[in-house]
C-alpha cells in the first residue's frame, strides 16, 4: 500500500494490476504446460512398460513342431483360400479366429497365447482411451489401419512363422477391434492387396533384395486407373517398374462408392510394395 | 518494461500452440492411405539349354546335360529346359519370350588345333544381347567338370551370386569294411553326388571332418584300429595339395569336433583331457591351447559364424542336450541358451550368412532336421517321415542343407545315405547310391 500512495495512486494501481495480471497468466500458462508434458510424460513411461512386458513374455512351446515349414505353407495358403471373403467382410472376428484347424494339438500353445494377446489388447484399450485425448484421432486411426494390414498379411505369413520357441515382442497391439469396422472406405482399402497380388511377382533375384517401393494411385470412379506415381523409390528400376506394372495390370480395380470416390480420384491411397 | 516483455512471451508462447494444433490439423486432413500389397510371387527365370546342332548330340549332350542338372538344384527359381523348342535358330528368340525363356544358351562344337572343345553363347531373349560366351575344353575325363563351369557361369551371370556348381562335399563312408573290421574313411565328390574319391587310408574310423574356409584342409577325428587296447580319439590335419595327414592333437580322451577359425589360422575342438568335454581354440602354428567354456555339464560340436564373432554349440547344461550361443573370444562370454525345447539335440551348424542354424533334434523315435534363426526366433522343421536325418550342413550359399539319413531296409540292416533338401526342406535329392554307409557331409566354401 506504501508503493501506492508513493507514486501517485492511479497510475500505480494500473502498473499492480498489469504486473500481477501478468505473473498470474504467466503462471497458469506454466501449469498448463508443465501438465501437459507431463502427461506426455507419463504416457511415454506407460507405452515403455507395456513393451517391456511385452517383449519379456517368452512363449515357450511345450514341443518341437509337428509339421514341417512345407506342411504349413500348404495349410496357410489352404486357409487363405478359403478364409478371404470373411476376412473382407470381417474383420473384427477374424481377429480372433486362428487360421489353424482346432483339433491339431501342437498349436494348443498358439491359442494360449492369444488369450494372452487379448488381455493385452484390452489393457491397450485402456491406454487408447487416453491416448485418444491427446493425440490427434486421425494419427490413430491410421495407426489402427496400418496394424489391421499388418494383421492381414500376418494372417497369410501365419503358417510360416512357427510359433514357440523364440522370443516374442508380441504384436504391438494397437486400439481395438471396435475400431477396424470403420465403415465402407476401409473395406474397399482391404480389397486392394488381393487385386493386386495375382500381378506383383518378381524374379527370385529381385526378391531377395528386399526392396522396397511405393505407389501412388488415382482411380475414376469406375475403379479404371487414371494414374500411377512413383511415390517412393526402391532406388531399383526394375523392382519400381515391376510394381508400376502390377498396379496397371490390375486395372480395373473393384469401383469406389460414391462417397469416397473423390478420396480415391485425389490419389489417397498409396500401395506398398510389399509394406 | 518487464511487464511488456512478459506479455510478450505469453502472447508468443499461446501464439505457438495454436499454430501448432493448426499445422497438425492440415497435415492429417491430406493424409494418404499406405496400403499393403504384401509379398511378391517368384517368377522363374526359363532357360532354354539347347545344341547348335542335333548331329553333335553324342559329344555335346553329356555338358547339356550337366548343365541342366545342375540348375535343376535351383529349381525355385529356374524353369530349365532342354532340347529344340526353338527349332535350334538363333533367331526366333522372340518366340522363345512368349514361353517365358528369358535365357537362351546355345552350346556349339568346335575345334581348335584339332581338340574338340565347346563353345557356349548365353542370349537374352528379351534384349537379344549375347550376355556371355566362351570356350571351354571338351575332355571325357573332365566333362562333368566343363558342365559345371559353364553352368557356374551362366548362374552368375543371371543372378549375380555365385552358385554351388563348383562345390565339393566332403564325407565319410564304410565302404570296405568287413563284418569283423569296421573301416571309415574320408571321402571328397562333387556336390551332385559324382567323382567320389577316397581320401585318406588309417584303416580306422574317421569322425566329424570339417573344411577350412579355403577347401584347401581338412581336420578330422580318427579312432584308430591298430592300438585296439588305447583307443583315442585323435586329431588329424589333411592337406588337399599334398594329400597327407599330420596328427594334431592327440590328448587323453576326445580330440574332436574341430572347426576352422580366424581365418583357418586356429581351430576350435573339443577335448576331454580336463575332465569333461569342453570347448578348446587351437593355434594351429605354435598348438597352444585356450580353454572357451568352462562348465561342468559338457559342451561340444562348435561351429561358427564366418567372421567368427559367434559360435553355437551344443551343452548339457541345462540337463539335456540343447543349443547355445557365444563369443568364442573369450571364456564362457556372453553364453545365452537359443533352444528350449527338444528331448535331444545335436550338431548344430550355422549357416553361411550366420543368420541362421539347423541342427537335428531327436523326435519321434528318429533324429529329423530343423532350423532356427540366430536369435532363437522362428523354429521350423524340416524333414519327417524320412528315416532318420542327422548331420546337416548349408551349401556355400546357404540355399540347400545336405545330411545324412538312415533308411531301414530290413530288421538287421540299415543304410546310411546322403541327400540334398533346399533351406525350406524341399526335397533334392539323393547324392550317394551303393557307396556304403555314408555320413558326416560338409560342403565345401
Amino acid at each position: 500500500m506504501e508503493y501506492i500512495y508513493q507514486h501517485g495512486p492511479k497510475s500505480s494501481i494500473d502498473k499492480y494490476l498489469k504486473v500481477s495480471f501478468s505473473i498470474h497468466f504467466a503462471i497458469l500458462v506454466l501449469i498448463f504446460l508443465l501438465a501437459q508434458i507431463k502427461h506426455i510424460v507419463s504416457d511415454e513411461t506407460e507405452k515403455f512398460n507395456l513393451q517391456l512386458i511385452e517383449s519379456s513374455v517368452r512363449v515357450d512351446m511345450v514341443s518341437m513342431p509337428k509339421f514341417t515349414l512345407k506342411e504349413l505353407k500348404t495349410i496357410s495358403m489352404d486357409e487363405v483360400g478359403n478364409g478371404q471373403e470373411e476376412a473382407i467382410q470381417d474383420h473384427a472376428t477374424k481377429q480372433e479366429t486362428t487360421a489353424i484347424p482346432d483339433n491339431e494339438p501342437v498349436f494348443e500353445k498358439e491359442k494360449k497365447t492369444k488369450s494372452f494377446q487379448e488381455i493385452m489388447q484390452e489393457l491397450k484399450a485402456k491406454d487408447h482411451k487416453l491416448e485418444k485425448a491427446n493425440i490427434k484421432k486421425p494419427v490413430a486411426e491410421r495407426e489402427t489401419h496400418k496394424q489391421l494390414l499388418n494383421d492381414r498379411l500376418k494372417g497369410k505369413l501365419r503358417g510360416l512363422v512357427l510359433a514357440g520357441n523364440k522370443l516374442s515382442q508380441g504384436t504391438s497391439v494397437q486400439g481395438d477391434a471396435s475400431d477396424i469396422a470403420k465403415g465402407a472406405y476401409y473395406d474397399y482399402l482391404l480389397k486392394l492387396p488381393d487385386w493386386v497380388r495375382p500381378h506383383w511377382s518378381l524374379p527370385s533375384f529381385l526378391r531377395e533384395q528386399q526392396l522396397k517401393c511405393r505407389v501412388r494411385i488415382f482411380l475414376a470412379s469406375s475403379g479404371e486407373i487414371i494414374k500411377a506415381v512413383l511415390f517412393e523409390s526402391s532406388g531399383n528400376t526394375e523392382y519400381d517398374e515391376r510394381a508400376l506394372a502390377a498396379v496397371k495390370h490390375a486395372s480395373p480395380f473393384p469401383a469406389p462408392a460414391p462417397e469416397f470416390s473423390r478420396k480415391v480420384s485425389e490419389g489417397e491411397i498409396i500401395l506398398g510394395f510389399p509394406l | 518494461m518487464i511487464v511488456k516483455i512478459l506479455l510478450f512471451i505469453n502472447l508468443i508462447l499461446c501464439g505457438l500452440s495454436f499454430a501448432q494444433d493448426k499445422l497438425e490439423d492440415s497435415a492429417s486432413q491430406k493424409k494418404l492411405t499406405v496400403v499393403a500389397v504384401g509379398e511378391a510371387g517368384v517368377l522363374k527365370e526359363g532357360l532354354l539349354i539347347e545344341l547348335q546342332d542335333i548331329k553333335q548330340t553324342s559329344l555335346l549332350a553329356p555338358v547339356r546335360d550337366v548343365i541342366a542338372s545342375d540348375f535343376a538344384f535351383y529349381k525355385k527359381k529356374f524353369d530349365t529346359r532342354t532340347g529344340n523348342i526353338s527349332g535350334s535358330s538363333l533367331a526366333n528368340l522372340e518366340s522363345l519370350k512368349n514361353k517365358n525363356l528369358n535365357y537362351y544358351l546355345n552350346l556349339d562344337l568346335i575345334k581348335q588345333n584339332d581338340v574338340n572343345r565347346v563353345s557356349y553363347k548365353l542370349i537374352s531373349t528379351a534384349t537379344e544381347q549375347v550376355l556371355l560366351q566362351g570356350v571351354e575344353d571338351l575332355k571325357k575325363s573332365s566333362m562333368r567338370n566343363t558342365g559345371h563351369v559353364i553352368a557356374n557361369a551362366v548362374f552368375q551371370n543371371i543372378t549375380g551370386k555365385k552358385s554351388i556348381f563348383l562345390t565339393n562335399i566332403v564325407f565319410v563312408s564304410d565302404m570296405g569294411s568287413t563284418s569283423k573290421k569296421t573301416v571309415k574313411e574320408l571321402y571328397v565328390m562333387d556336390f551332385d553326388g559324382h567323382n567320389a574319391k577316397r581320401l585318406t587310408q588309417h584303416h580306422g574310423i574317421v569322425i566329424s571332418p570339417s573344411l577350412s574356409s579355403d577347401n584347401k584342409k581338412i581336420v578330422y577325428s580318427l579312432i584308430s584300429n591298430t592300438n585296439i587296447r588305447n583307443r583315442n580319439v585323435d586329431l588329424f590335419l589333411y592337406d588337399m595339395n599334398t594329400g597327407t595327414s599330420k596328427l594334431i592333437s592327440s590328448q587323453k580322451g576326445l580330440n574332436s569336433g574341430a572347426v576352422f577359425w580366424h581365418e583357418d589360422k586356429e581351430i576350435l575342438l573339443t577335448l576331454s583331457h580336463v575332465g569333461n568335454a569342453e570347448i578348446f581354440s587351437m593355434n594351429l602354428e605354435t598348438k597352444e591351447l585356450r580353454r572357451i567354456t568352462n562348465n561342468y555339464a559338457p559342451d561340444v560340436d562348435a561351429s561358427t559364424t564366418p567372421d567368427g564373432k559367434l559360435m553355437t554349440f551344443l551343452s548339457g547344461r541345462p540337463g539335456r542336450a540343447e543349443i547355445y550361443l557365444m563369443d568364442p573370444s573369450g571364456m564362457e562370454k556372453d553364453v545365452r541358451r537359443i533352444s528350449y525345447v527338444g528331448d535331444f539335440n545335436a550338431t548344430p551348424r550355422f549357416s553361411p550368412d550366420g543368420k541362421e542354424i539347423v541342427f537335428s533334434s531327436w523326435m519321434d523315435n528318429a533324429f529329423d532336421l530343423f532350423r532356427i534363426s540366430s536369435e532363437g526366433r522362428g523354429l521350423a522343421r524340416l524333414t519327417k517321415n524320412f528315416g532318420s536325418n542327422e548331420d546337416p550342413s548349408y551349401s556355400n550359399d546357404g540355399q540347400f542343407i545336405v545330411f545324412t539319413s538312415q533308411r531301414v531296409i530290413s530288421r538287421s540292416k540299415a543304410v546310411w545315405n546322403l541327400y540334398t533338401i533346399d533351406r525350406d526342406g524341399e526335397f533334392i535329392g539323393q547324392l550317394t547310391q551303393n557307396y556304403g554307409n555314408c555320413t558326416s557331409p560338409r560342403w565345401s566354401n
